[in-house]
């Protein structure tokens, strides 16, 4: 404890280690209020070994719909990817769990959705989508960017990239 | 299932791949959920499709996808255009007229860039040099069945 003393930052790792010995030794209902209280105090440093689980857990691409397309989409704060598929395209299960590992890495930062071509015709046909799977990135209600067929991961990853460092 | 999930979070799909085959059932119900919601084609037109897709790959010397789920999809998607259209149109392309597109004839399987380019954007049919291609030519029943069984 006597780095304590010399700088709040390196605080950080020993007192997780710490709490969690006395959460052990002290009864629930009194541990629960000291380490709660740590958290509240913790800057960024001591939360990151929770996120991945958190985001394991979490975000997956979900269904856009037609009717959900303008509040999901078009009115979307931050940039938005849809991924339209087929019912019966054997490709589109694959680009599928790649853009779920996505969404859950991009958790936040990028909104993630698919599309079934077959039940959406007319958002499919607006913005004349015809091969399957295509992964099509939007940014102010905008489409900028899209990768058509099924890519290495880096290559989507990179689409994203692009999108979320332009300025417009 | 979170270990599951976190192994194909890599740069390539290679290593994805060979995840996939191993993965358990159960952990393919959520994603699988969103793709598909719809009857399945006779066993019938599955045979025919299947049967043919043999007989393809062996003829223009191509492969199918190293995931054979891949392949059982495609299969099954074009025996279920062949059901509901009367030709084994492509799965993998949104049409305006699925039954005019299937008369037109282009994007019947095997469609004009697969016979003149060697082109399967569906996956079906790979050349060797293709990331994605496996070395097999034969897909069994079986196969087609359990691989997806969990759709």
């Amino acid at each position: 404890m006597a780095m304590a003393i010399s700088s709040s930052s390196l605080l950080v790792a020993p007192s997780c280690q710490f709490h969690s010995q006395f959460t052990l030794r002290s009864s629930s209902l009194f541990a629960s209020p000291p380490l709660h209280h740590a958290f509240s105090f913790r800057p960024i440093k001591c939360k990151s070994p929770l996120r991945p689980l958190a985001m394991r857990r979490s975000s997956k691409a979900t269904v856009v719909t037609g009717q959900s397309w303008t509040t999901s989409v078009l009115d979307s704060k931050t940039p938005v990817l849809v991924e339209f598929y087929a019912s019966w395209c054997g490709p589109c299960q694959m680009v599928h769990r790649v853009i779920d590992e996505i969404a859950a890495e991009y958790e936040g930062k990028v909104k993630c959705y698919v599309l079934n071509a077959d039940k959406d015709p007319q958002i499919t046909e607006e913005y004349d989508i015809k091969a399957v799977p295509i992964v099509v990135l939007f940014k102010n209600g905008e489409k900028c960017e899209s990768v058509v067929g099924t890519m290495p991961k880096e290559f989507y990853v990179a689409a994203i990239e692009r999108v979320l460092s332009s300025s417009s | 299932m979170t270990a599951i999930r976190a192994l194909p979070a890599t740069t390539s799909y290679a290593v994805g791949f060979g995840v996939s085959s191993v993965r358990t059932p159960p952990t393919n119900l959520r994603s699988r959920r969103v793709v598909n919601a719809q009857a399945e084609p006779s066993d019938k037109s599955v045979e025919i499709m299947r049967k043919f897709s043999e007989q393809y790959a062996r003829r223009s010397d191509t492969y199918f996808c190293v995931d054979k789920s891949v392949t059982s999809v495609v299969i099954k998607g074009l025996a279920d255009h062949k059901d509901s259209l009367g030709a084994p149109l492509c799965p993998c392309r949104h049409y305006d007229d699925k039954a005019a597109e299937a008369t037109q004839g282009f994007w019947n399987c095997p469609c004009v860039p697969m016979r003149e380019r060697k082109e399967c954007h569906c996956m079906l049919f790979l050349t060797p040099d293709n990331d994605f291609a496996g070395n097999e030519q034969a897909i069994s029943m079986e196969e087609i069945k359990e691989l997806t069984a969990n759709m």
